[in-house]
């Protein structure tokens, strides 16, 4: 029996369950120019090349530990001497947790191997060559399509929304205008004036509704279609110019705001100052009376998928995500998506238009990035912005 | 979606408990590596394995080169289950380049997740410029060698069991598990995603509290990349373990369970 061991015409090892060679033939051992004794207990990584180790790691040991054996396997073993063996691997793990491996060496068939190897790679590489113009072409064309498809999307969606305002918001106002012109048309000249100053009033309220929504719309509407030139844009400043128009508009600066350092992106100046100043004054409008305001902002790098509405197309790109957290009054997780809808109000008795969140939604959007806010009642919320550092472009081929 | 997803990535749900913790296996296997380690948590925890498109017995006709050259494809993966699932607070347990797929997950959705325990991670396998990450770069395409050339093995090995060959049932139950038997193709890029991606900047975004489990002896990732991990990495914890090796959760599970418990532990009370 150990005869056939050390005669077999195959390379034989053995080893325990944690890699340690137990024994080795004679026909191995001298081909790696060792004498047996000197590897028994040593590691049997010792004797693979570094490539082969990881080989091994990843794929030759979980084979035998999870399916008990590996089969046909190429590894490449380090003589004494620092030369490279060839092989062909197959192991078998016994129950009491002993491996056994067959090693053949394959030198000729290594070399035939090779050429087979070096013709298909190539091969590969003219099919490679010629292909990548048309990839480059075809994915030019994607990147085009995706921009404009988005835009046509977003686009569509203004268009469902501003029909649904026009046709019911502002025709109320309108009947409101015309109800009332009427009344004072029907009273003038037979009753007092006390019940037309109402009525003037009514028509007062309703123009400056009116007045007031178109005002917004309109803000909104000329978002992404100024003729502004992106440029590279400082959030830092940006932030900063924002905290300054917070306090101009609304005489508010009883809030402390901290914030990482913030990237350069690609953009659009005036609207990325407009979207921190949304940010801010939505934080402003939504705080809690019981306690100071305090917004933190937090940005990290990373990469991030450039294809935001083409399903299957992935080009990971640098990226920056900002959030933006504060201790206001917060709202249900149910609205999280409903708040970013134009002129929906979770709390009629607010102030505000309805308007803020829109804005930051379509700014970022204009900005090939994406927003969404998580909230809290009683704790806050936070709006996370992910915004590209360069604007996508089409390459030339 | 969500069972296109769970389908997709072949998502098993085990476990008594409620705290998610989840296993993602690392390159060259499947989500069956966890097999030693996952029955010890079973009573305490829901437990959520899975197989990254591509291995296993994930849904291959998702596997989309584009994605997933990217370690941030794979990271994908991990955050569409997190949402199919609905999963907060959850503890991630990632095994090699399944470390650094994790921590890119963590940024993108810190809200997902309460720990990483991370087994032998490593943020850059080459060497640079005064960076020990244990390989040159030609050691790397020696090993993208030995993967084309086991394609051409695992090719002839394969064929009779696709062929159905009733004489040797061995090879007919190899396909059905088919153990750690990703596609070749994808096996290579895989292997070129993990071992040339360089994650050395992302360490230190890491906001939630980690585990750094090295190994003793550990070629793929040394000493130093650990230390280097907890180094870089805020929150976190370094523990040496005796096991030699790349892979603890299978040469030594009794010391790679103990070591979670103990810090889960000392987590929850």
């Amino acid at each position: 029996m150990e005869l056939l061991f050390d005669e077999a015409p195959c390379g034989l090892i053995t080893l325990n369950d944690s890699g340690k060679i137990l024994a080795i033939n004679q026909n191995l051992a001298r081909w790696l120019n060792y004498d047996p004794v000197e590897l028994i207990g040593t590691p049997v990584e010792s004797l693979f090349t570094v490539a082969t180790k990881v080989f091994y790691s990843t794929h030759f040991f979980p084979l035998l530990k999870l399916h008990t054996r590996a089969d046909e396997v190429y590894l490449t073993l380090r003589t004494k001497r620092g030369d490279e063996l060839p092989v062909l691997a197959s192991g078998v793990r016994k129950d009491q947790g002993q491996i056994l491996c067959a090693f053949i060496p394959m030198r000729e068939r290594s070399k035939y191997e090779n050429e087979l190897l070096s013709a298909r790679r190539t091969a590969e590489k003219g099919l490679r060559e010629n292909s990548e113009v048309h990839r480059v072409m075809i994915e030019n064309r994607t990147r085009e399509l995706d921009v404009q498809y988005r835009k046509v999307l977003a686009m569509n969606d203004d268009l469902v929304q501003f029909t649904k305002i026009i046709s019911h918001d502002v025709q109320e106002s309108i009947r409101k205008i015309f109800f009332n012109t009427d009344l004072i048309a029907r009273q003038t000249g037979t009753t007092l004036p006390s019940a037309t100053t109402r009525a003037l009033d009514k028509i007062k309220r309703a123009t400056e509704q009116l007045y007031k929504l178109f005002r917004n719309l309109q803000e909104y509407l000329v978002i992404g279609t100024s003729n502004e030139p992106p440029t590279l844009v400082d959030l830092n400043a940006a932030l900063s110019k924002a905290r300054e128009e917070v306090f101009d508009r609304r005489g508010f600066s009883d809030f402390t705001l901290t914030s990482d350092p913030l990237p350069t992106v690609e953009g659009q100046q005036t609207e990325l100052e407009h979207l921190f100043y949304h940010v801010l004054d939505n934080a402003l409008q939504f705080r809690d009376p019981a306690r100071k305001l305090e917004i933190s902002v937090h940005a990290v790098l990373m990469e991030v998928n450039e294809y935001k509405a083409s399903p299957d197309q992935y080009k990971f790109s640098p990226h920056v995500r900002i959030a933006f957290s504060d201790n206001g009054i917060g709202f249900d997780r149910d609205y999280e998506g409903y708040v970013f809808d134009l002129l929906r109000k979770l709390d009629p008795a607010t102030t505000g238009a309805g308007m803020g969140l829109p804005l930051i939604k379509k700014v970022v959007e204009n900005h090939h990035g994406s927003v969404k806010i998580k909230s809290a009642p009683g704790k806050g919320s936070t709006i996370v912005m992910i915004l590209p550092l360069r604007l996508p472009r089409v390459d030339p081929v | 979606m969500s069972q296109n997803i769970l389908h997709r990535n072949n998502v098993k749900i085990t476990g008594k408990g409620t705290h998610p913790m989840l296993f993602a296996h690392g390159f060259g296997c499947d989500q069956n590596m966890w097999r030693f380690i996952t029955p010890a948590f079973e009573q305490q925890y829901r437990i959520i394995t899975f197989d990254y498109v591509g291995a296993g017995k994930s849904d291959v006709s998702a596997y989309h080169p584009d994605r997933y050259r990217n370690l941030n494809g794979y990271a994908q993966d991990i955050l569409e289950i997190c949402e199919a699932l609905e999963l907060r607070d959850l503890i991630v347990v990632a095994h090699s380049v399944s470390s650094m797929i994790a921590v890119l997950a963590a940024l993108k959705e810190p809200e997902y997740f309460s720990d990483l325990i991370l087994i032998g991670p490593s943020p850059c396998y080459i060497n640079d410029d005064g960076y020990k990450g244990g390989f040159e770069r030609k050691d790397i395409e020696e090993l993208l060698d030995t993967m084309d050339r086991n394609y051409i093995g695992w090719a002839n090995f394969l064929a009779p069991a696709i062929m159905k060959n009733d004489d040797r049932p061995e090879l007919t139950e190899e396909l059905k598990e088919s153990f750690c038997s990703t596609d070749p193709t994808i096996a290579r890029q895989f292997a070129e995603a993990t071992f040339f991606s360089d994650n050395r900047n992302d360490l230190p975004k890491v906001k939630i509290p980690s585990l750094v489990m090295q190994c003793s002896d550990d070629m793929i990732a040394p000493y130093e990349v650990g230390e280097y991990v907890h180094a870089h990495m805020p929150h976190s914890t370094l523990q040496v373990m005796a096991a030699t090796g790349h892979c603890p959760h299978m040469s030594h599970p009794e010391e790679t369970i103990a070591i979670i418990k103990d810090y889960l532990n000392s987590r929850y009370p």
